[in-house]
């Protein structure tokens, strides 16, 4: 019956290797989303159409934008430091506390940053990229957990009790 | 078009390229060097390709740490008293960027003083995250929670492993270096601002970093402390 239990942390192995790829290109997506319009401006790209002057680079937009902004990001840390006090199980408060950071982050590269208002063209040369050579650390996950199936036995019983910090 | 009209070192350089109408500037399409492909001054894009790189020097902490942890068994070492002032250090450095914001919308509207005042409380914001966070670090250090320690060793607050301690300076030192730099560089630049010695471009390009500084932060502080949160 061994054979089952390697199938199904392979399985488990492979879930969670493909569920970080996926999660990370609709993080990535998002981003495109909150960012701007990129498949329009893909195309436009590819069209040699980018050329043209002040594609939305300098907007008139105005301060308040920034407030609201500012509030937002307050608000999203106090819901994350909220999280802390409820306990939820590890991996739902990892991928929770990712998402909402991406969301902050995307806020912050969009208005702070100013990359909302840039050329378009100036967006698609710095982000994809990026972001593909960041999830493209992915690849030693999957060693991580093979490294703790050798790990968790030699940890003694009574750290493994009593793992809890000051 | 000439070679220096070209890449034109001006802000206002958005306006279009030429006044020939509708055609592509002189000197030809996107490929042949004539137009301004991507709008933006040469420094502001130098500094957004040191950001790139420094995200990924970040991501390659926080994926270490990632890693460690996963092939660990992980103590969550931050009570809280810990997570009330890294809140505080959050709100700080969110509530900074919001004041470099407003530095560079004083500076691109020429009012100097303005721009001057804003950029060094945003660097007085840095200062109090620094100082905030080097009293979280004393305390850890006093409880002799360091990187050299033996792994299962006992110290005031039980057990402690190397690991965790090696992964925490690391990604929150490095943080600590850039906010640490970044002050000295407001402080600097709004002092060379004032003589006249530099462009609304360079508030632009310094609220860049800060503004980064700032979103490294937002992955540091939920991965590092609230991953590890005992409340």
């Amino acid at each position: 019956m061994e054979y089952v239990w390697y199938f199904l942390l392979f399985a488990v192995l492979a879930g969670v290797w493909f569920g970080l790829i996926v999660g990370g290109a609709a993080s990535w997506c998002a981003l495109c989303a909150i960012v701007g319009r990129a498949n329009k401006d893909i195309v436009a790209f590819l069209r040699g159409e980018l050329a043209k002057p002040s594609d939305g680079a300098h907007k008139d937009h105005g301060m308040a934008e920034n407030y609201v902004v500012w509030g937002a990001l307050l608000f999203f840390t106090l819901l994350e430091v909220g999280l802390a006090y409820i306990h939820l199980p590890l991996l739902i408060m990892l991928v929770t506390l990712l998402g909402l950071s991406l969301l902050k982050a995307a806020l912050i590269i969009g208005f702070f940053m100013h990359m909302k208002f840039e050329k378009r063209s100036f967006a698609i040369s710095i982000i994809p990229a990026t972001v593909v050579t960041i999830l493209l650390l992915n690849v030693i996950f999957p060693d991580g957990l093979r490294s703790n199936a050798f790990r968790e036995e030699n940890v003694p019983e009574e750290h493994a009790d009593s793992g809890e910090g000051h | 078009m000439s070679e220096a009209a070209a890449t034109a070192d001006t802000a206002a350089a958005h306006a279009p390229a030429a006044s020939h109408g509708h055609a592509p500037a002189p000197g030809g399409n996107l490929w042949d060097g004539g137009v301004r492909p991507l709008g933006a001054h040469s420094k502001k894009f130098g500094m957004w390709l040191f950001i790139v790189s420094d995200s990924i020097t970040f991501a390659a902490l926080l994926f270490a740490y990632s890693y460690v942890r996963l092939s660990n068994v992980w103590p969550t070492p931050f009570h809280g008293h810990s997570i009330v002032t890294s809140t505080a250090m959050t709100f700080v450095l969110l509530s900074s960027s919001l004041t470099m914001v407003l530095a560079v919308d004083a500076a691109n509207k020429k009012l100097r003083d303005k721009a001057v005042l804003w950029t060094m409380l945003t660097a007085l914001g840095g200062l109090i995250f620094v100082v905030l966070h080097t009293m979280e670090w004393l305390g850890i250090i006093n409880d002799h929670l360091m990187p050299l320690i033996k792994a299962g060793e006992e110290t005031k607050s039980g057990w402690t492993m190397p690991m965790v301690w090696g992964t925490f300076f690391a990604a929150t030192g490095m943080h600590m270096l850039h906010v640490t730099v970044g002050v000295g560089y407001l402080v600097v630049l709004a002092l060379q601002y004032k003589n006249g010695k530099f462009k609304a471009i360079d508030i632009e390009v310094a609220g860049l970093y800060w503004h980064f500084v700032d979103l490294v932060w937002m992955f540091v502080f939920p991965l590092i402390y609230l991953m590890s949160a005992k409340i």
